[in-house]
């Protein structure tokens, strides 16, 4: 099915017209969009690529292309690309994935398309939470278009600083724990025994050496010149068993 | 004083070094060992209180080395030990401290280990005179040095 009538550029090889590029970002064909909601949708889009160089383009095809969506947005975006960053929200009428997202140009290094793709799944996500196709499709663009923006302040930092966002890098272990280097550890341990050591010989000369009593009168009992007795004496008979 | 020669040389030499151990650790003091058969129904307490006294003392002993002398005689007749020890140990030893110190030997005794016993029995009067020896020379210090009353004779 044959999508535009109005002149634009035709793909020779296929028969794709694209049709020109819009001022104002939308060409809304299903007309999802209420009037009020487009022109807030196409002054924030014309402001993004204002202030970011991001240009979004959000379209909506009357009825199923003749080549798979996909394919038909890579043609547009061939033909409308108008900044470092392009980007498209598209869909037609019963398209089973709701909307399609691209982004590319010159502004997205091949290092982006990890965090490309998780902007998609997000933005996705955030559509299907909004019950009317109108706000889904309003939300599925502002979102995508949030996440261009911060992929782009990355790129930023990262061009501005490339160790930016890097791990560092593990230090081998002997370098990190360089105490644990066997020359290191025996060292320790002949030091920690050499301490216990030192202790235990301070100990042991503190038990041995001489200790004094002090003199006293002694006061002699029953005449006896050296000692009065004890009463200290224990039996040690063993014990009969039954 | 081993006079049937119970002890083995192996054992003797083993107490003797303990001893010797203990009088270095305690230079005043002197520490003896009588291990024999008393007479049928003798005391220990009252032989050691006569040999302390009334032995005759051994070559370069003077009696006032039996002032600080701990005496341990082991009856092996009517299987009894008894500690006797000089005046100069009265405040440090006392007949509580001592029967003690001697009971926890009890069954070293009992199974014949007269030389374990002694030794265990002298340890502890080691770790005993060891913590009350700085106390005792302080308070000594301290008496002496104390203004003394004068005393007048009415």
């Amino acid at each position: 099915m044959v999508l535009f009538t109005i002149a634009g550029r035709v793909d020779a090889q296929r028969g794709i017209r694209v049709p020109p590029r819009p001022e104002s970002k939308i060409i809304d064909a299903m007309e999802i969009l209420p009037e009020s909601q487009e022109q807030t949708l196409s002054a924030e889009l014309i402001q993004a690529k204002e202030d970011h160089g991001i240009s979004m383009f959000v379209v909506t095809l009357s009825g199923t292309p003749s080549i798979r969506l996909s394919d038909l947005t890579k043609y547009y975006f061939g033909g409308w690309q108008d900044a470092p960053i392009t980007a498209f929200v598209a869909t037609y009428p019963e398209y089973p994935d709701k909307f399609y997202l691209l982004a590319g140009g010159d502004g997205l290094p091949p290092e982006s398309r990890k965090y490309l793709l998780k902007a998609v799944r997000g933005a996705m996500d955030k559509a299907e939470a909004e019950p009317e196709v109108a706000y889904q499709l309003v939300t599925a663009s502002r979102e995508f278009l949030r996440s261009l923006i911060e992929i782009k302040g990355e790129i930023e930092k990262v061009r501005l600083d490339p160790t930016y966002g890097q791990r560092e890098l593990r230090v081998p272990f002997f370098e990190k724990f360089w105490f644990l280097k066997p020359l290191y550890l025996a060292l320790g341990l002949a030091v920690i025994g050499a301490i216990v050591g030192l202790w235990f010989l301070a100990k042991w000369l503190r038990n041995r050496r001489p200790l004094e009593l002090p003199d006293i009168e002694p006061r002699a009992r029953f005449g006896a010149p050296c000692s009065g007795g004890s009463n200290i004496r224990i039996s040690f008979r063993r014990r009969r068993t039954e | 004083m081993d006079p049937e020669e119970r002890l083995s040389d192996k054992e003797y030499r083993k107490l003797d070094k303990a001893i010797q151990g203990f009088e270095r650790r305690f230079p005043q003091l002197r520490f003896c060992v009588y291990l024999n058969r008393l007479p049928e129904a003798a005391d220990a307490r009252e032989f050691g209180f006569w040999l302390i006294n009334h032995a005759s003392p051994a070559d370069g002993e003077d009696q006032s080395d039996r002032l600080r002398t701990i005496l341990v005689v082991i009856d092996r007749q009517n299987r009894q030990a008894s500690v006797t020890v000089g005046y100069g140990l009265d405040p440090f030893i006392g007949d509580d401290t001592g029967g003690r110190f001697l009971s926890d030997s009890k069954d070293d005794f009992i199974a014949g280990d007269f030389v374990a016993g002694t030794i265990g029995f002298m340890k502890r009067v080691n770790q005993h005179l060891s913590r009350v020896s700085r106390p005792a020379c302080e308070a000594a210090e301290r008496f002496r040095r104390a203004p003394k009353p004068d005393l007048v004779a009415e």
